[in-house]
């Protein structure tokens, strides 16, 4: 018998797919989408160089202070933010009001071609994270039957009190 | 609010310390991150100026344990004190989780401490929270100075809703862990309480 789908699989298969056609050329080295908050939600291409985590948190912090500069032109929010270094370059793109898209690539491909794939995958990239928020947001709740003593027992460090209060 | 990836089965909290410029913020995540196992740890990112004071943000991801089933991540972050930097400050106060509010006792850092208390509900405010109700900790740092501000005075002046509160010294350790255990208490049970 086969294991029950865990929430939103398909939606994470299709997205994956997504990036893998992105991260399938060469040139580009990674992508990611992710949560507004930074969560990966799912990743392609080469991983073990780079710290996904801090990455999904940089990309989702520079988009929401991008926001902030986008709001002082008029403007809602920008279309895109571009870091271009001497050979790594990195493209941010708001996918919907949950989701981000991460692409970093190098000199081999340019600018205009990720922004064109870009924009080419966002219609299905914005229909996919909107069915898979929408499947997290009626899912069980994830603490319903959590207690007190659940907290108690995850580890918020094991050195309480370590340098001495005072 | 925090994120919930029912997929992958985990909960991913945002706990960001507050508080004026030179208040031990940055000093409780450097602490947390060198008292931690690399098992449970990111990478420390830190966004300094040339003259170390945070200009956007510092984040520590942990791992916490799992909570029937589901893995719990704390995504922990520290904003710019310096009144200047208001605009990325509410950027990354966006989707809190709970706010560790890291007060300073030097009696001349009591106008700051003020002002950065005023600003995080103006803050919260436009994103549509309320200081009073959400899941808030006191960090009263410092407490190894000469003639810090008397606790019953800093509880007058900061606490008068009556949230928890540890006294620290965060560049030795003390209180650090106990303040952090606390909020993340705190954030999980009033995320329990919203139906997350």
């Amino acid at each position: 018998m086969n294991a029950p789908a865990s929430v939103g699989e398909d939606e994470l298969v299709t997205l994956k797919r997504i990036c893998n056609l992105f991260t399938s050329d060469e040139g580009v080295q990674l992508a990611l989408v992710l949560h507004r908050d930074g969560q990966i939600l799912v990743s392609s291409g080469n991983n073990k160089d780079v710290d996904l985590t801090s990455m999904a948190a940089l990309s989702a912090g520079i988009l929401a202070g991008a926001k902030g500069m986008a709001n002082l032109v008029n403007e809602q929010e920008f279309l895109c933010v571009f870091h271009e270094g001497v050979r790594q370059k990195l493209l941010i793109c708001p996918i919907d009001t949950s989701a981000i898209l991460m692409i970093h690539f190098d000199q081999r491909k340019t600018l205009g071609w990720i922004r064109f794939q870009a924009r080419k995958h966002m219609p299905d990239l914005v229909s996919q994270t909107k069915s898979l928020m929408r499947k997290f947001e009626v899912a069980s709740p994830a603490l319903a039957s959590s207690n007190d003593e659940d907290f108690e027992l995850l580890h918020f460090g094991n050195f309480s009190n370590a340098g001495g209060l005072i | 609010m925090a994120f919930v990836n029912h997929a992958t089965k985990e909960i991913n909290c945002k706990i960001v310390y507050y508080g004026a410029g030179m208040s031990g913020k940055t000093t409780n995540l450097q602490y947390i991150y060198a008292q931690t196992s690399p098992l449970v740890k990111g990478k420390l990112v830190t966004l300094p100026t040339e003259k170390e004071r945070t200009i956007y943000f510092d984040f520590l991801p942990l791992v916490v344990g799992e909570i029937r089933g589901f893995r719990a991540r704390f995504h922990l972050y520290s904003v710019p004190g310096q009144v200047f930097y208001d605009a990325p400050r509410r950027a990354i106060l966006s989707g809190v989780d709970g706010v560790v509010f890291v007060v300073d006792s030097r009696r001349d850092r009591m106008d700051a401490n003020l002002e950065s208390w005023e600003n995080l509900r103006i803050n919260l405010e436009l994103l549509g929270k309320s200081r009073d109700r959400i899941p808030l900790i006191f960090q009263y740092n410092k407490r190894d100075i000469r003639d810090p501000m008397p606790l019953a005075e800093l509880e007058k002046l900061f606490n008068s809703n009556g949230f928890p509160s540890f006294e620290a010294v965060a560049k030795s350790g003390g209180g650090v862990f106990d303040t952090l255990k606390s909020i993340g208490k705190v954030v999980l049970r009033s995320l329990k309480e919203v139906g997350i």
